[in-house]
């Protein structure tokens, strides 16, 4: 038995009709391959940005605010801490490293961010592409999307005008070019090498000079101008948060449980990520039941197409069964056209699903600087399989509708 | 008294290949409803002998489709024996039936019934896509010398492209592709114009001749049924005239 002739006559014959119900299969599919795909990249994405943060330690307040400004650059004013605590944690025998970060000014687009060297290095990990570490105030290195070059002389801005979109950045903006800061300026000496995150669209200058930029002096005793800690416990500026790099777990819990009393709170931002991702994994859950909802009304509809189609094709089974075709025959040959217009539609939705992924990956990117690398991977080519295998189900209907019924009606329909 | 044929001519090398066909006691009624039965067939006795051609003429509603889709299986008797040679076919479940009917029956449809999508060839190969084939080259062979036999020169046209003359042609060549020992056709002819009929009915006829094959004719037309052996007139689902060539 070799229905296949009659598979690709029924396939020819429905011209736009097979379009039609790919076309509607491909885009259910798509879109629970783009949700899964996207959300699991978007975790991904955003647990690689939090690995260089051990520990974030800031005023008390809304924890995930401090993740968010500190880890994403999603830049809002955060309630200042006691600028001691830079010193106090700078000899604290269980930090192998600690850092300031400190924010609120915004050259042609991009962020400014102060910290110290080995921070903007990230301990040693991250080195520039171009150029080198700034090593004095008024030197800055830059991120790596960056839209400035090495040697670029800027002036930088009070406030948060960050850009939303790549192609915004290295403009300045009405609001921008109204708050620029009379005699700052930072020189770029080096370009930083890609880290995935946000913090690659920076401008990361000396801590001092952002400090120095607002009038709060440069954090170290009179008459000391070098960059970097150690900071002097009496002159250092309060800041928003401190990232501490712990000597070891037992050190790492030590601290937080240390520095989360009173006016401070301390958080390893994986914790602040778990509680988002939950909220998240939520609403995917919510998703992907609306999207499944979504696949079954499609293949509803494409299995009411096929029964007409069928019901329209009467005559045409009944002269296969008056030849001699058995009604397996005829089964085969509906079921086959069927089968393939789903595993079509479920196939294009893979693309499809795949291609909005990645679309709205550069919008994220676009609008966090989060770099999201969409794969495909065995979750979404299972999908895809899963609903090519209840398309082949929903198709059994049709094919058991056409190989039913009188011959001689059929033949006279 | 059972109404019968005249034997065929034998005309094929190896003599009929077909067997006797009988029908005994056969009536087909349709219901409508709680309308009394309507009797569609009523068949006394009727014997085709092996290799007959043999036409069914008679008005419309006479049962002349009828007593085809009797014989071809595709209807029921109420009461009755059908038989072909020493197979009862009006026992046959449909599965039975229908292996039957594809070993034995070529059916050729008034209109035509091709699958316009397909090519001249796949057309006609279509009755040996339902079961297994053993020589798939000879098949393909055969299925293209009974296109040329037609008087079709390009195997590969699609059948939605051929004329109405062509398109019979095509469902003859279908009809005789497994080389079938009893024909069916329901008025062959009756869509085609005159030349095409005439063509179309010569075709059937000296096919059937020459494959020793039984044909069974369900025609109006004079031309083609002067050609058969034997024609049975029938009204009301009876055989009411026999006339015989």
């Amino acid at each position: 038995m070799n229905p296949l002739p009659m598979i690709l006559a029924d396939l020819r014959g429905l011209r736009w009709n097979a379009v039609v119900v790919v076309v509607l299969v491909a885009v259910a599919v798509a879109v629970g391959i783009a949700l899964g795909a996207q959300e699991r990249a978007f975790r991904h994405a955003s647990a690689r940005a939090a690995d260089d943060f051990p520990l974030l330690i800031g005023a008390a307040g809304s924890n995930t605010q401090l993740v968010l400004t500190s880890v994403y650059l999603r830049l809002e004013a955060l309630p200042l801490m006691n600028g001691a605590a830079l010193a106090r944690l700078g000899t604290d025998e269980r930090v192998a490293a600690v850092a300031p970060i400190a924010f609120g000014d915004v050259v042609a687009g991009h962020p400014v961010i102060g910290t110290t060297a080995a921070f903007a290095g990230r301990w040693g990990r991250l080195a520039p592409i171009e150029g080198r570490m700034f090593a004095a105030e008024n030197e800055a290195v830059i991120g790596s999307d960056a839209r400035l070059a090495i040697g670029d002389d800027l002036k930088p801005s009070h406030g948060h005008a960050g850009a939303v979109w790549p192609t915004d950045l290295g403009h300045v903006g009405t609001e921008e070019a109204a708050h620029v800061h009379a005699g700052a300026h930072y020189k770029v000496v080096g370009r930083l090498a890609p880290t995935g995150g946000p913090w690659d669209r920076a401008v990361i200058v000396p801590v001092e000079t952002v400090w120095e930029t607002h009038g709060l002096g440069n954090g170290h005793a009179p008459g000391i101008e070098r960059i970097g800690p150690p900071f002097d416990a009496a002159t250092v500026p309060d800041v928003p948060a401190i990232v501490v790099k712990p000597k070891s777990f037992a050190a790492a819990y030590q601290l937080r449980g240390e520095w989360r009393r009173g006016v401070t709170q301390a958080l390893f931002p994986a914790e602040v990520l778990v509680e988002l991702h939950v909220a998240l994994g939520d609403v995917q859950q919510i998703l992907l039941v609306a999207s499944a909802l979504d696949d079954g009304l499609v293949f509803l509809a494409v299995t009411a197409l096929l029964v007409t189609v069928v019901g329209l094709r009467r005559r045409r089974y009944a002269v296969l069964r008056a030849l001699g075709a058995p009604q397996s025959f005829v089964l085969a040959t509906v079921w086959g056209a069927a089968a393939v217009l789903m595993v079509a539609g479920a196939s294009l939705g893979l693309g499809l699903g795949w291609g909005a992924a990645i679309a709205v990956s550069q919008l994220i990117a676009g609008d966090t600087g989060l770099a999201v690398p969409v794969t495909i991977g065995a979750p979404e080519i299972l999908w895809a399989g899963a609903v090519a295998l209840a398309g082949s189900l929903f198709a059994l209907i049709p094919a058991w509708v056409a190989g039913r019924g009188s011959v001689i009606d059929g033949l006279s329909s | 008294m059972p109404t019968s044929a005249a034997p065929a001519e034998p005309a094929a090398a190896d003599g009929p290949r077909a067997a006797a066909l009988r029908l005994d006691g056969v009536v087909v009624e349709h219901r409508r409803g709680r309308e009394p039965p309507f009797r569609a067939l009523d068949i006394e006795s009727l014997e085709v002998p092996p290799g007959a051609r043999v036409g069914f003429a008679g008005p419309s509603g006479a049962g002349k489709s009828t007593l085809l889709h009797v014989v071809a299986g595709l209807a029921v008797p109420s009461t009755g024996r059908v038989a072909w040679g020493d197979t009862r076919l009006d026992t046959l479940g449909e599965a039975a039936h229908g292996r039957w009917r594809r070993a034995t029956i070529g059916f050729v449809f008034q209109d035509f019934h091709l699958v316009d999508e397909l090519t001249v060839r796949d057309n006609v190969l279509m009755p040996a896509r339902f079961g297994r084939i053993a020589d798939r080259q000879a098949l393909h062979a055969r299925a293209d010398a009974l296109i040329a036999r037609m008087g079709l020169d390009d195997p590969r046209r699609r059948a939605a492209k051929l004329s109405r003359g062509e398109r019979q042609r095509v469902a003859v060549a279908r009809a005789l592709l497994l080389g079938p020992r009893l024909i069916l056709a329901d008025e062959p002819t009756a869509s085609l114009d005159a030349e095409a009929g005439r063509a179309v009915a010569g075709l059937l006829v000296d096919a059937a001749r020459e494959h020793g094959a039984t044909l069974l004719v369900v025609a109006h037309d004079p031309a083609l049924l002067e050609r058969l052996d034997t024609v049975h007139r029938l009204a009301g689902g009876r055989l009411i005239a026999e006339e015989r060539r």
